[in-house]
């Protein structure tokens, strides 16, 4: 379009945009438009180069173009005094002295102090911001430590107590079995001194032996069979227990045996007639589970 | 607006004729004459891109509206006036420069300003001119032509467009036709003062 407006194209060109210019509203107003740009950009010095040379040279074959010039100028320069006029004018402000400057550097009017002051509410109100969180995370954190630590505690003391517990179960364990260890080695002895021929307790006069149970407490009196040196002892047994056997443990009992009486169940076993500690011992020959019934003590006197 | 010539010749009276191109131009008698003014204006600025003399651009006009004229009061019927009067044009034109080939203007020095008295007197009717626009024209051709202000913000017209309510197209349109306006009213002005 620069080049029809220039006078640059060809006849043909030309021809072809001068026959849609009366028809085509759009095209024709594009072209004025333009030509009024250039013009006015060209009054205030705006167009430069090759540009200028094209529109100064299409300058001297358009009288009608020369004159849109002088127009343009007259309306340029109108339409620029219209601006100054309408710019507010410069207003004189008196020198402001030293304290007076300093006081409006730090009063809020300053844009840079409004700016500063807005800077370090806003950094204040982080920071504020930032302690409180941090204050918070570390509250928690102690909290944690201290929880952590209490349960460690609670673990160690359960650890000592299951292992006091080990001990005393084992130490009773042990106790029980070296009581038992006793009992067996003060049966064999007492068997062994009777073997030896030692005082029966039974000659030269009738014996009882007094069993206790150590459990229940009652105790009972059994007849020392004379001359064998035996005391057949009848010893309660709950009768809703159901274990298979019973076995004396820590003397040497024979001849054991449950019996039923009057609705009532026993172990019936003799045992050496000597001061004796025992245990009666329920199996289970199933699942081989052996529980101790009662432990008992045996003491012999002349009746 | 150019007056029809009154010794048209063959066919109806040019009165007639004139009333025959308006009304082929829009039925409605208003719309008719603002569609007349535009064609006068196209093709003036037609003739001028083509190199024509300003001096003669009103009479060419003329000549190629008068031929028109005459061809639909001889009872032609012309469905497209503007397109027919674009060829009218070319023919106007080419008469125009055969006897009168174009010569090259004299070289002048277009950055000069005008001489004192010339340049002040086309001030002072341009200010007449702009007087006598309503004051939203005033405001769309001095906002629309601000040279300085279109470099420094490209949305310029764009908000004068908006702030008058007017699409970019018609704000351009509007713009155009308010120059022309306003050329054709100093230059009025210029001839009264002899000029």
């Amino acid at each position: 379009m620069k080049q029809f407006l220039y006078g640059e194209l060809s006849e043909e060109a030309s021809q072809a945009i001068e026959e849609r210019l009366l028809v085509n509203d759009e095209l024709f107003y594009e072209l004025a438009d333009l030509e009024n740009d250039l013009v006015d950009r060209y009054v205030c010095g705006k167009l430069s180069g090759e540009e200028l040379r094209r529109f100064e040279r299409a300058l001297t074959k358009s009288e009608e173009r020369r004159e849109r010039v002088k127009d343009a100028r007259a309306l340029q320069r109108r339409i620029t005094e219209r601006k100054q006029a309408a710019a507010p004018a410069p207003v004189k402000v008196p020198r402001p002295s030293f304290w007076s400057l300093l006081s409006e550097f730090f009063s809020l009017r300053a844009p840079a102090m409004r700016y500063a002051t807005a800077a370090l509410v806003v950094l204040l109100g982080l920071g504020t911001a930032w302690f409180s969180y941090d204050g918070y995370r570390a509250r928690r954190e102690l909290a944690r430590v201290r929880d952590e630590q209490a349960r460690r505690e609670s673990d160690l003391q359960r650890a000592i107590e299951e292992a006091r517990r080990q001990m005393s179960d084992e130490q009773g364990r042990k106790l029980s079995e070296s009581e038992s260890r006793v009992r067996q080695l003060e049966a064999e002895l007492e068997t062994l001194r009777h073997e030896r021929g030692g005082t029966q307790p039974t000659s030269g006069g009738l014996f009882v032996a007094t069993v206790v149970s150590l459990g229940r407490g009652p105790s009972e009196e059994f007849h020392v069979r004379p001359g064998a040196g035996l005391v057949e002892v009848k010893l309660p047994l709950d009768p809703d227990a159901d274990y298979d056997e019973y076995v004396i443990e820590g003397a040497r009992a024979s001849g054991q045996k449950v019996v039923h009486e009057r609705g009532r169940k026993y172990l019936v076993a003799a045992l050496p007639a000597r001061n004796l500690r025992f245990t009666v011992v329920g199996r289970r020959t199933a699942t081989g589970v052996s529980d101790k019934i009662d432990d008992y003590r045996m003491t012999i006197r002349r009746r | 607006m150019p007056e029809p010539n009154q010794n048209a010749g063959e066919g109806r009276t040019s009165g007639d004729a004139f009333r025959e191109l308006l009304s082929a131009l829009d039925p409605d008698r208003e719309l008719a004459a603002e569609r007349y003014l535009e064609l006068c204006y196209r093709l003036r600025k037609l003739f001028a891109w083509k190199g024509c003399p300003s001096s003669d651009l009103d009479d060419l006009v003329d000549r190629t509206l008068d031929r028109v004229a005459r061809k639909l009061g001889q009872g032609e019927t012309i469905e497209n006036v503007s397109a027919y009067a674009t060829g009218v044009a070319k023919k106007v034109w080419l008469e125009h420069v055969r006897p009168k080939p174009t010569t090259l203007a004299p070289a002048s020095e277009p950055l000069a300003d005008e001489p004192g008295e010339e340049g002040k007197a086309r001030l002072d009717c341009l200010d007449e001119c702009l007087a006598k626009l309503p004051p939203q024209d005033r405001e769309l051709i001095l906002g629309y032509y601000d040279v300085e202000e279109n470099e420094k913000n490209k949305e310029n017209r764009r908000h004068l467009a908006e702030r008058l309510g007017k699409s970019g197209g018609a704000l351009k349109v509007s713009a155009n036709r308010l120059r022309e306006r306003l050329r054709k009213c100093v230059e009025d002005c210029l001839r009264r003062k002899g000029l």
